[in-house]
C-alpha cells in the first residue's frame, strides 16, 4: 500500500461518518458496510488527485452520496431485470437501520421510507439537514450549490414529505 | 414536518465493525493484483501487435522488391525495333 499510514488516519478519522451516513441512506447495515468499504477503495485510490479545493470532510461525503446513488441505482436495475416491472422505491426497502432510537423507531421507519421516494437531491439535502445536523453552508458546498437554492431545495423537499405522510 | 419528525437526536451513531478495516485493505491489494495483471496483459498485447506489425510490413517490402524485379515492361522492346 502506498501510504498506509496516511490512509489509517483518514480511515480512523473518517469511518464512523462514512458508515453512518451510507446506513441514514440505504437504511441497510449489509449495504452500509459493503458501501463503506468501496468508499475507502475509492479515498484510496483518489487521495492523492484530492486538490483541497474543498474540505477532505466534504470530499468525503460527496464520495459517499455519489456511491450511495449508484449502489441504489444498480439494485433498483437487478429488480427490474429479475420482475421486469417498475418498483416504487418504497417496495423493496429492507429496512434495518441499527443507529434509530427504539422509542422513535416507528415513525422514524416510516419518514425515511418516504424519503426514499423523494428525488435524489431533496433526499440528500433532508438526510445532511435532518439527521447529520450540518449547516446550510457545508450542505450547499457538499451538493455544489448556492445556499439560497439550498434553501428551495429543503423548502420543496419538506413540501413533498408533508404531502406524503 | 421534516423539522418536528425527523432530528439529530433520534439517531445514535453507529460504531464501525472491526472487521471493515481489513476486508477494505484486502479490496485495496486485490485491485492492484487486478490492476498489475491487466496491465501486464496489456504489454504483452502490445507486445504481440508490435511483431505482428513489423512481421506485415516486412512481408510487404520483400513482396514489393521482388515484384520489381519480375515486373514485365511491355515498351521497352517495341519502341527500341521502331526507333532503329
Amino acid at each position: 500500500m502506498k501510504n498506509e499510514t496516511q490512509f489509517n488516519v483518514i480511515y480512523n478519522e473518517y469511518a464512523k461518518l462514512v458508515y453512518n451516513f451510507s446506513l441514514h441512506y440505504l437504511h441497510n447495515t449489509e449495504d452500509a458496510q459493503e458501501a463503506t468499504q468501496d468508499v475507502f477503495v475509492k479515498i484510496y485510490n483518489k487521495i492523492e488527485g484530492f486538490n483541497n479545493k474543498s474540505s477532505l470532510k466534504t470530499w468525503i461525503y460527496r464520495i459517499t452520496i455519489n456511491h450511495s446513488l449508484d449502489v441504489i441505482k444498480s439494485k433498483n436495475r437487478k429488480l427490474r431485470v429479475l420482475f421486469s416491472r417498475e418498483y416504487e422505491d418504497n417496495d423493496k426497502i429492507d429496512f434495518d437501520h441499527p443507529g434509530i432510537k427504539v422509542e422513535s423507531k416507528e415513525a422514524v421507519e416510516k419518514i425515511m421510507k418516504e424519503i426514499n421516494s423523494l428525488p435524489e437531491n431533496q433526499k440528500t439535502a433532508l438526510i445532511l439537514k435532518g439527521i447529520e445536523g450540518l449547516s446550510q453552508k457545508e450542505i450547499a458546498s457538499i451538493l455544489k450549490i448556492k445556499e439560497k437554492a439550498l434553501e428551495s431545495l429543503l423548502s420543496r423537499a419538506r413540501a413533498n414529505l408533508k404531502k406524503r405522510l | 414536518m421534516e423539522k418536528q419528525l425527523l432530528h439529530k437526536e433520534q439517531f445514535s451513531s453507529v460504531e464501525v465493525p472491526d472487521f471493515l478495516l481489513d476486508k477494505i485493505k484486502n479490496k485495496i491489494h486485490l485491485e492492484q493484483k487486478k490492476s498489475s495483471i491487466q496491465s501486464k496483459l496489456l504489454l504483452a498485447a502490445a507486445v504481440i501487435i508490435l511483431f505482428v506489425n513489423i512481421g506485415i510490413i516486412g512481408q510487404q517490402k520483400l513482396k514489393g522488391n521482388t515484384q520489381v524485379e519480375t515486373e514485365f515492361n511491355p515498351y521497352t522492346t517495341l519502341n527500341y525495333s521502331y526507333y532503329e
